[in-house]
């Protein structure tokens, strides 16, 4: 069986699974009867009651809330007049409360990813950490703000033990990040719970250190979109974002490997984590470079040429000589 | 090399030292707060924080120490780990939050720490906000880099150390590197929750310092210079994000420049061949002094018309600039200066006395970028959206490197000497990278419901690069006479379509399926290993029978092949075919309020071949195989276990081992030859945890931690295995802690 007939057998069984659970579950769904959040629903300012009423029955979120920057916004000038508090998310309260009826408010529980992040990006979407959230690769796959943040609960649990190496997870003994952040669970923890592969590349022998907590996920991608493939994020100026640690490689330099401006660092890298030094994608220097440098044509890989690129010695390893691979101000050649 | 550094009984001093400040410091506890008698605690919340007058603080210091035992290659060991005998602090925070939200300097202070001490890497993270007026975010990071690899770059140790010349070095291997980089990126941020107007402004510095070892191909040998890193880089960024009338705004203009200053001064030298008649040193020094800089621009805007239509666009700008004058001053012995036409025969060219050589080449460069990208989502109605988003981004590379150079070899002719120069000044080269590219994505989403979507798409892309040369081609030494102006200009041009689709699937409320797919082709090549006829798909499925247990699946695969053909002609023999597959399984179970475990499998699975052109004992094999193999399986169990309500067990164990190519051998002089690269190792970590609560304020820590490697002699016929022990104890002190 070829790889086409695989990748053709494995994407008809994923319709049909598709298939199989939207008829398991179909009658399930009809129950379920979401409060959707209109967008172009309209309010009267007397169907606001303001969050000091929802204390009663919700004390625990408006103590928490109320240490949110959420909660602050009704101080701040610019947002006076506006609707601030929990009805800023959740909507009017005051027919919830006169009815007491869990239909009569807007419950994110029950709304899809996309609907609940609708209500989210109503404030955030003007920020330019945001501005992409309605196209990247979350919103694609139906993942929305509240599968990460927790716009009002406090992390709760204890300090429990934990690795001597890898950073733990916060919780209400130990704050992190995420307390800022308002996320559920401390990064990479989170990213993690989705891109589950990523913890195998990470504890490999070469690896960004992540899991040690000297970077985050969120330093390279923007969880929230992006223009540039993968969500990564960009360094200084226009520049990938390895190049911002890695600014020895920014150049310019006279004399550049196109590649690496053209096709980016991930043609010859896997940038979580290899058994291969310098994360390399094969372990063996001269099997990568010869990859390009094999079939030149026009495309300017030039073939090494002559005995002196004598693949069972000194010459194994192309660095070894080509050491400026990433571009040089003085050598055509990558020699220094 | 095999070394082995016992430090365990340091652990001890360290420990008593601790065990003081502890004591020191619980004495100093502020005591707790007064709760209040009317307040209604619920179950669910409960508030924790140590009452600081306006302020709660919530603080968990660790500091502890380690002891070590490394046995088998410590290079290999601290290229890949390189923690150290020593005091550590460990993952530790600090938030202080005003009661009310109506703190006067700030409402939250934040300050997370990890790795300062005998860690590789440590980094620190300041958060501090007063919503109403500024926000301040702040992080440095130190990592000390160790790499010290005998097999990557240090062949002669690995594949031929019997009957090459130069004895293996196991003590350095060849471009070792002993360094520290320091980066920080500070950002201040005023009216950070106004929706009118915000301010920001940045600062990055960045630190990189040490020393390695650089290699030079020069005169006929291979030498290995130690050398001094040192580089220097500052970015400033101010900018501007607001609201003007129903359009955001956001401005950065940022500032970056850059120093680097690394330097090589040696004197006597030999070559990596030892052989006397071979080149060798008696001085040699080197400086690139290089500055240069980066100014660019961004520019965002968004906006949501009649709440159905979102565009966001953006404008970047860059233009780096270097410099750099390259100054080379050496002197040796059987130098040849691969100078085209020189030294004149007879007398032969070695041996001979290098008086000195000398290089100087001063070069130029500019980058100026554009790109810019626009994004427009149209909500059409609440269950479909569709979105196209196009990019265009420009570059031009123009660099100048002019080449001055000067050798005087003197040599024996007949019962005299005879000494030559030669010297030639200015010979320009310019050469010009130009790439443009255009790439435009379409995609709609479809909400059947809260639990079904389903999204495609559909990706062009354009993409020209054109080469130009225009100067005299040295090479890296020249000729004589210098050759004439040449000028080279190679255009290449590539067009991709990509097709994308996947769905969400909740089945039921615990179950959830992510699938997505992507499939593209292309019509030229830039390198053979992009994407050029290419399938992604990615299936993941979490089922959580309970808010205790859940179970995660996925697999990734990734197929890539090209090219079959370009510009016409067929290219079947030339063809590389990449293909990976990961699957990846776990289940996380807190099987009681005391016991919780989580493990999981990954197996992941590569398969690349290549046609490559090579040379192996000076035969040239023109459509040899090159062949790379990834077998890994990894597997990881973590248990916390609470034994006693004073103690508390973390254990983990986690394996990765990869097979590799596991019974193919290379033919390198097969015809076709065939290249067969893999790394077989096995990478073993377990480690366990003891944390015993002494009281509120208190914990007392005891763990260990084993680290095992071992790789298989396909790497090598001296492999690089190591074990090492670490063991450790820290005391976590905690402020505002509630039970």
């Amino acid at each position: 069986m070829s790889s086409q007939k695989y990748i053709k057998a494995f994407l008809f069984c994923g319709l049909v699974t598709l298939s199989i659970a939207w008829f398991a579950s179909s009658g399930r769904s009809q129950t379920v009867k979401p409060v959707q959040a209109k967008a172009t629903a309209t309010y009267n300012a007397d169907d606001y009651v303001g969050s000091e009423a929802c204390k009663d029955c919700h004390e625990d979120q408006f103590k928490a809330f109320s240490h949110t920057s959420h909660a602050q916004l009704s101080t701040i000038s610019s947002w006076k007049g506006k609707v601030t508090g929990c009805e800023t998310c959740h909507g009017p309260g005051k027919a919830h409360i006169e009815e007491a009826d869990p239909k009569k408010i807007i419950s994110f529980k029950t709304l899809s990813s996309k609907a609940a992040s609708e209500t989210c990006l109503g404030c955030h979407a003007g920020r330019d950490e945001h501005n992409n959230f309605r196209r990247g690769e979350h919103w694609r796959n139906d993942i929305g703000c509240t599968d990460c943040h927790s716009s009002h609960s406090p992390e709760t649990g204890r300090n429990l033990a934990n690795s001597n190496v890898f950073v733990g997870r916060a919780n209400a003994q130990k704050p992190g990040f995420s307390t800022v952040k308002l996320l559920k669970v401390t990064e990479p923890q989170l990213c993690m719970s989705c891109h589950t592969e990523t913890k195998h590349q990470f504890n490999l022998p070469f690896h960004h250190k992540v899991l040690e907590g000297a970077m985050k996920c969120s330093d390279c991608h923007n969880p929230h979109g992006g223009f540039e493939l993968k969500q990564t994020r960009l360094a200084i100026g226009a520049d990938a974002a390895c190049i911002k640690c890695h600014a020895d490689k920014q150049g310019p330099f006279a004399y550049e490997h196109a590649p690496v401006k053209t096709e980016g660092c991930s043609a010859c890298h896997t940038p979580h984590g290899s058994a291969n030094p310098r994360m390399l994608i094969t372990s063996r220097v001269a099997q990568l470079c010869l990859t390009c440098h094999s079939v030149a044509h026009d495309v300017g890989a030039i073939e090494p040429a002559g005995p002196q690129h004598n693949l069972n010695a000194q010459y194994a390893n192309c660095t070894n000589c080509h050491l400026k691979i990433h571009g040089s101000r003085t050598s055509p050649v990558f020699f220094r | 090399m095999k070394t082995k550094a016992t430090n365990v009984l340091r652990v001890f001093p360290g420990l008593l030292a601790l065990m003081l400040m502890a004591g020191q410091a619980t004495a100093q506890q502020p005591s707790p707060s007064p709760k209040k008698s009317d307040e209604t605690k619920s179950e669910a919340y409960t508030e924790a924080g140590d009452d600081a007058g306006d302020y709660s603080v919530i603080s968990t210091i660790e500091l502890g120490y380690r002891g070590l035992t490394v046995g088998g290659d410590l290079n290999k060991y601290q290229s890949d780990l390189n923690y150290r005998v020593g005091p550590r602090l460990f993952d530790s925070s600090f938030l202080m939050k005003s009661k009310d939200g109506k703190g006067e300097l700030f409402d939250t202070l934040l300050v997370t720490s990890t790795g300062w001490g005998a860690d590789p890497q440590g980094n620190l993270r300041v958060s501090v906000e007063n919503p109403k007026y500024y926000r301040f975010d702040g992080t440095y990071r130190r990592f000390k880099y160790f790499r010290f690899l005998n097999s990557f770059a240090n062949p002669n140790w690995v594949f031929n150390p019997a009957t090459f010349s130069v004895p293996p070095n196991p003590v350095t291997g060849a471009y070792g590197n002993n360094s520290i980089m320091n980066l920080g990126d500070f950002d201040l941020t005023l009216l950070p929750k106004d929706e009118r107007i915000r301010f920001t402004f940045g600062y990055s510095p960045e630190r990189y310092n040490g020393n390695s070892f650089s290699g030079y191909h020069a005169g006929g040998n291979e030498f290995l210079f130690p050398t001094q890193i040192k580089s220097r880089a500052n970015d400033f960024r101010i900018g501007a994000d607001g609201k003007l009338g129903p359009i955001d705004l956001s401005f950065l203009q940022g500032f970056r420049r850059f120093h680097d200053s690394g330097i090589i001064n040696v004197g006597t030298t030999p070559g990596i061949n030892l052989n006397p008649t071979a080149a060798s040193l008696t001085s040699f020094n080197r400086s690139e002094p290089t500055t240069g800089k980066v100014n660019y621009t961004r520019f965002s805007a968004h906006t949501l018309v009649a709440k159905k239509l979102d565009i966001t666009g953006r404008l970047v700008y860059s233009n780096a600039t270097s410099s750099s004058v390259l100054r080379e001053t050496f002197a040796g012995r059987n130098w040849n200066p691969r100078i085209t036409g020189w030294p004149p025969t007879p007398p032969a060219a070695t041996p001979n006395i290098l008086n000195l050589g000398q290089y100087v080449i001063t070069s130029d460069t500019e980058r100026p970028t554009w790109l810019g990208d626009i994004g427009v989502t149209l909500l059409a109605t609440d269950k479909l959206r569709i979105s196209d988003t196009f990019r265009v981004e420009d570059f031009e590379i123009d660099g100048l490197a002019v080449f001055s150079d000067f050798f005087s070899i003197t040599r024996g002719a007949g019962a005299t000497l005879r000494t030559d120069t030669i010297g030639f000044n200015n010979l320009d080269a310019n050469r010009i990278t130009r790439y443009r590219k255009y790439q435009n994505t379409i995609e709609a989403d479809y909400q059947f419901n809260p639990r079904y979507s389903i999204h495609a798409g559909y990706r062009y892309g354009s993409r020209r690069i054109e080469e130009i040369f225009d100067g005299f081609n040295l090479g890296t030494n020249g000729s004589v006479p210098p050759p004439v102006r040449t000028f080279d200009s190679v255009l290449e041009q590539n067009h991709t379509h990509a097709f994308i689709g996947g769905f969400k699937a909740r089945p039921a409320s615990n179950w959830t399926i992510y699938f997505d797919a992507e499939h593209g082709t292309a019509d030229n090549v830039f390198t053979r290993i992009g994407n050029y006829d290419y399938t992604n798909i990615r299936a993941k499925s979490r089922y959580a029978t309970s808010r205790k247990l859940s179970f995660n699946l996925a697999l990734i695969t990734k197929d890539n092949s090209n090219p079959s053909e370009i510009a016409g002609v067929s290219l079947q023999d030339f063809g590389v075919d990449v293909k990976s597959r990961i699957f990846t399984s776990s289940v996380d179970w807190t099987a009681t309020s005391d016991v919780s475990f989580s493990t999981g499998y990954n197996y992941h699975w590569i398969n690349s071949t290549a046609v490559v052109d090579y040379f192996f004992n000076s035969v040239r094999h023109p459509v040899g195989n090159s062949q790379y193999f990834t077998r890994n399986n990894f597997f990881f169990i973590d248990v916390v276990a609470r034994l006693h309500p004073r103690v508390t067990l973390y254990a983990a164990y986690r394996v990765n081992q990869d097979s590799g190519q596991g019974d193919r051998l290379a033919d390198p002089t097969g015809a076709p030859g065939t290249l067969i690269a893999s790394y077989p190792m096995s990478f073993q970590t377990p480690e366990g945890r003891l944390a015993i609560k002494i009281n509120r304020r208190l914990d007392w820590n005891l763990g260990y931690q084993y680290y095992n490697y071992n790789e298989n002699q396909l790497v090598g016929p001296r492999p690089q295995n190591y074990h090492a022990h670490l063991p450790y104890t820290s005391l976590r002190l905690y402020f505002g802690r509630r039970e």
